[in-house]
């Protein structure tokens, strides 16, 4: 998948403008990255891996910039 | 106690209620409350008298790592119907964290599972959109509006009555359980 897809979904899920996903955005600056919206991110990464997230996988990113670092790692994202 | 991955649930005690009072009373708190009226600590220590003698309102913590954290409550329970009123509250700086949608799961699940209720009802004032998505990503349903309802800082506002069954809950809760629990 590439990076602009994956900010896409995110930002569908969260019901944001994908513009909105800079590499420093997070829950301080986007109101709907709340408690619900951290599980949605999960759930979009989730959706996207082969073998889905593991429990240890699951803690809240801090940053749009954390999330795409994570989707690198477990092979998500391609570009 | 009631335990999480990341939260506990346990009976509120005498020794909460202070704490509970000021986070009621401190304007940051409160703007998400339709009733902003302080309290003072006797009518806490009543109100909690109250609570403990009843058998129609249940008030549990929300504990993080020892920590009081949070506090969810179902009140105003009708044992006819199966039904009860229900709020949570967990105190900013973890309400960004998915710490709240635990907190309420593990509570709801409670009051589904083991109080054996079969629709929980609420109100969150129209301004609060986090409370509004919260609870609709937990299968909540809008039901209704009350039009200028209460007066909250200056104005009248709305208020919107939410309502989720057992089933249209387990289905909702049922899609985070992976993320929170690993189940």
């Amino acid at each position: 998948m590439k990076l602009e897809e994956l900010r896409a979904q995110i930002a569908e899920d969260l019901k944001i403008d994908p513009s909105l996903l800079t590499d420093g955005a997070g829950p301080g600056t986007i109101p709907e990255w709340d408690s619900m919206g951290a599980l949605g991110i999960i759930s979009v990464l989730d959706r996207n891996m082969k073998d889905g997230l593991s429990l240890e996988d699951t803690e809240p990113f801090k940053s749009f910039a954390a999330i795409v670092a994570f989707a690198r790692q477990k092979g998500i994202l391609t570009d | 106690m009631i335990r999480g991955k990341h939260v506990c649930l346990r009976a509120i005690e005498r020794r909460d209620i202070e704490t509970l009072r000021r986070w009621r009373n401190d304007p940051d708190i409160g703007r998400f409350f339709a009733d902003t009226v302080p309290i003072t600590e006797p009518e806490q220590e009543a109100w909690f008298e109250r609570t403990a003698a009843s058998l129609r309102a249940y008030y549990l913590i929300v504990e993080k790592d020892g920590q009081f954290v949070g506090v969810a409550n179902v009140k105003d329970i009708n044992w006819i119907h199966r039904t009860g009123s229900y709020g949570i509250y967990c105190i900013p700086g973890v309400s960004n964290d998915m710490l709240p949608v635990e907190a309420a799961i593990l509570f709801l699940d409670w009051c589904f599972d083991c109080l054996n209720l079969r629709k929980i009802y609420g109100d969150i004032l129209d301004s609060n959109t986090r409370s509004r998505r919260f609870h609709t990503g937990l299968g909540f349903q809008e039901e209704g509006v009350w039009r200028k309802h209460v007066f909250h800082q200056g104005e009248y506002h709305d208020l919107v009555a939410v309502g989720v069954f057992r089933e249209e809950y387990k289905e909702a809760a049922g899609k985070y359980r992976k993320f929170l629990f690993g189940e």
